[in-house]
């Protein structure tokens, strides 16, 4: 009987150390994921621009400034392939396409046309997908840390070399987004 | 939890779900196993007692723990042993018997067809199938349609992975390209985990038990004729304690795998939410197609108990689903929704009433309750009586305008469904007040003021009546501004050649009070060239003319076929 509750007693730190790394990694990749989704959402954006931009062209005279500084914003964007520095470009981005989305019911030919309606949509679903891939980042991180700072499975992350990962936050006055992603080890 | 996360993400959704499935599964094969070591035992007792413990043969008598110094600790485990790898044999012959079937029945029981390619709205969904099949890596995935009004959406799988995503017109009709490409991420997430698989599993350990109770009642049912036969004769039988015991058995070990079946379906329906929001990167519209789909009539399925896990909602809406309590927890196939809901806009960072703010309105359990409790009606529909569905289905389906004529289930009375008090609600804010002038004289809603090629006309939105003033028939005849389509000029030229016979064998509608002045009309035939029957107003007066849906378009038809414009 004793063996058996030693043996148990030896067992539960190691499957505890087992449990714990496994779910280190298993947020430490999905982190990875997640941020590499962001990119995914924001590529799609992009792809979108260009579209939005010749179908409200025509339409939109008085918006001419915002449609060339939007392609502006976007050719920046696409031209930095650092995700990190690239933020700054998409904040604008982000900016612009609020602007447009303000003005865009104050044109009666574009609110009946279903081709512009369509591509609203799918700029407001990208909207949606692009904030919901940072939430889910920003989630996967909060869990993260709590494993990375909490007792005792600190121990664990300190000895596999498990890092704090920064939270990815958007700067509200200014409309970019901001992020320090710490490399794991 | 040793370390309480801050956040329950996607990722722990699943992980959750999956925990929680493999737990039931395996509570779901150690009742099976207990029962049918039970039955086995039983069934021994019984042997014995029939034919004598002392002239058993040695390996019935180890099946009862016996040997040659009575009861013995090795036998008793081989005994169960024997009994667990038979019962597990059991079950997966009913399995595999119940995985052959092939798709194509499973589709044809559910009423599927194949997506048309040259329809806009089947294209748009093969083309998201096609999207699911790229990101799941399962190819190919048949799209299915289901012509129904409803909104539902499935997925099955064949023993053989031959897989199909399907989905009803309505959810075609109704929901946007983002809500349906969520919708079919949920379904390909039900392929991904093989769910059709697992349920086909769960189901063959349950109805192992179904059967051998049905062998029992039937038995039962012998045993009652045969004692009634020997009491007649005066001949005595004993009677079949083993059987009834047999019976309590099975007939638990049914209930509690079909309810743990139910558990597995629930925690599945979590995972492939999970999943699907993984896919498609969009809580949000998932969510949105949810709340339509629970809003709306889902549709009508026959399907086996088996493949209604494999919905994306309930077949029916039951108050039980939506109250979320332990009971409706065990009883029901699917969470509730108001808990799917919960965790998809915790997801989008969004809140509840945002969705609720974003349909018009939610629905509430009274509701489900009021509308479990309505009668059934059978309406007049396309030369056809359909039905029977409650009010509400038949409305969200279109088949109800205020004329149509309606039954209630079980009744040989029929009405119109403005004079029905189950319908009259739906119709009651364009219903003016009595007494009003300008009322439809057929639906009794209140007549809108258009304009027919350039004349001023009244118009019903539901039975597409107009009422035209004195001399407004004749200038619409006049003017030759609607064009019509070839196909249309052809459907009106059959109809006139059809037409023979004296007024009164050519009326097709009763007779009505004009809107206007609230004298009788007259019927008249329009001319001998169109034999449109119109109804006039007999008040000198007056002198309105009132055209049923389609008949002022069929007199313009063949006036203009008649006589075209040089």
């Amino acid at each position: 009987m004793t063996v058996w509750i030693l043996t148990a007693l030896l067992l539960f730190p190691i499957v505890y150390c087992v449990v714990v790394y496994n779910k280190l990694v298993d947020y430490s990749v999905e982190s990875a994921n997640s941020w590499s989704q962001i990119d995914i959402q924001l590529k799609r954006r992009h792809d979108l621009i260009p579209r939005i931009v010749q179908t409200v062209k025509a339409a939109m005279e008085y918006e001419e400034g915002t449609l060339l500084e939007l392609t502006e914003a976007r050719a920046n964007a696409v031209a930095e392939p650092d995700l990190l520095r690239r933020l700054a470009a998409e904040g604008k981005i982000t900016a612009l396409l609020e602007r447009l989305s303000g003005v865009w019911e104050d044109y009666p030919s574009l609110k009946t046309d279903r081709n512009t309606w369509r591509l609203q949509r799918q700029l407001e679903t990208t909207e949606d997908r692009i904030a919901y891939t940072r939430g889910y980042y920003n989630d996967i991180v909060a869990n993260y840390n709590t494993l990375v700072e909490q007792f005792p499975s600190s121990l664990i992350a300190r000895v596999a070399g498990f890092r704090k990962r920064r939270f990815f936050r958007e700067r509200s006055t200014s409309g970019s987004g901001s992020l320090e992603l710490e490399t794991r080890r | 939890m040793i370390h309480p996360l801050p956040a329950e993400t996607v990722l722990e959704a699943k992980h959750k779900a999956r925990r929680d499935t493999r737990l039931l599964f395996g509570v779901l094969l150690g009742i099976y196993i207990v029962c049918f070591n039970v039955v086995a035992v039983v069934s021994c007792l019984f042997l014995a007692t029939l034919t004598g413990i002392f002239v058993l043969p040695g390996f019935v008598k180890a099946m009862l723990y016996l040997d040659e110094n009575g009861l013995s600790l090795e036998s008793f485990l081989w005994f169960h042993l024997a009994a667990s790898v038979a019962g597990l044999l059991f079950a997966f012959l009913h399995f595999h018997a119940a995985r052959k079937r092939p798709l194509y029945k499973i589709l044809r029981q559910l009423g599927a067809r194949p997506a048309d390619r040259g329809d806009d709205y089947h294209s748009r969904f093969i083309n998201i199938v096609h999207e699911a099949e790229a990101a799941t890596g399962i190819y190919p995935i048949r799209p299915v349609i289901v012509p129904t009004t409803g909104y539902n959406a499935f997925s099955v799988q064949d023993g053989k992975n031959h897989a199909a995503i399907g989905a009803t017109e309505g959810s075609l009709a109704r929901l946007d390209r983002s809500e349906l490409t969520a919708v079919v991420a949920h379904e390909a997430a039900h392929l991904v985990h093989e769910d059709s698989k697992l349920a086909t599993t769960a189901c063959a350990l349950s109805a192992v038990f179904d059967r051998l109770r049905a062998r029992l009642s039937a038995a039962g049912e012998r045993y009652v004729e045969d004692a009634s036969s020997q009491r007649r004769t005066g001949g005595k039988q004993s009677a079949p304690v083993f059987e009834l015991f047999l019976w309590c058995v099975t007939a638990l070990g049914h209930g509690m795998a079909s309810l743990l079946c139910m558990a597995i379906s629930r925690k599945r329906e979590f995972m492939a939410d999970a999943h699907a929001v993984e896919m498609c990167k969009d809580p949000l519209s998932l969510a949105e197609a949810l709340y339509k789909i629970s809003e709306g009539y889902r549709g009508s399925f026959n399907v086996a108990q088996e493949f209604a896990p494999l919905f994306i909602l309930n077949l029916k809406s039951r108050s039980l689903d939506e109250r979320g309590n332990f009971v409706a927890n065990l009883m029901s196939t699917h969470p509730p929704m108001k808990e799917r809901l919960a965790k998809l806009m915790a997801w989008a960072k969004a809140d509840l009433r945002e969705l609720e703010k974003r349909s018009e309105r939610a629905v509430t359990e009274e509701e489900v309750v009021k509308r479990e409790a309505a009668p059934k009606f059978l309406v007049r529909h396309g030369g056809a009586w359909n039905g029977p569905f409650v009010p509400v289905e038949l409305m969200s389906m279109g088949l109800v305008t205020p004329s149509t004529w309606v039954c209630q289930e079980g009744e040989s009375e029929f009405t119109r469904a403005v004079e029905n008090p189950f319908f009259l609600s739906f119709f009651e804010k364009e219903i003016p007040a009595p007494g009003a002038k300008r009322r439809c004289p057929r639906c009794r809603v209140s007549l809108v003021g258009v304009r027919y090629e350039g004349a001023p006309v009244l118009y019903c939105g539901y039975c597409q009546g107009y009422l035209l003033n004195r001399g407004v028939l004749e200038r619409i005849i006049a003017r030759q501004e609607k064009e019509f389509s070839a196909d249309e000029i052809e459907r009106a030229q059959v109809w006139r050649r059809s037409r023979r016979g004296r007024l009164s064998d050519l009326c097709e509608f009763p007779a009505i009070k004009c809107p206007l002045c609230d004298a009788p009309m007259d019927k008249a035939i329009h001319s001998s060239l169109t034999t449109v029957v119109i109804d006039q107003c007999s008040n000198r007066g007056c002198r309105a003319s009132w055209c049923d849906g389609g008949e002022l378009e069929k007199i313009q038809v063949l006036v203009e076929a008649a006589c075209p414009a040089s």
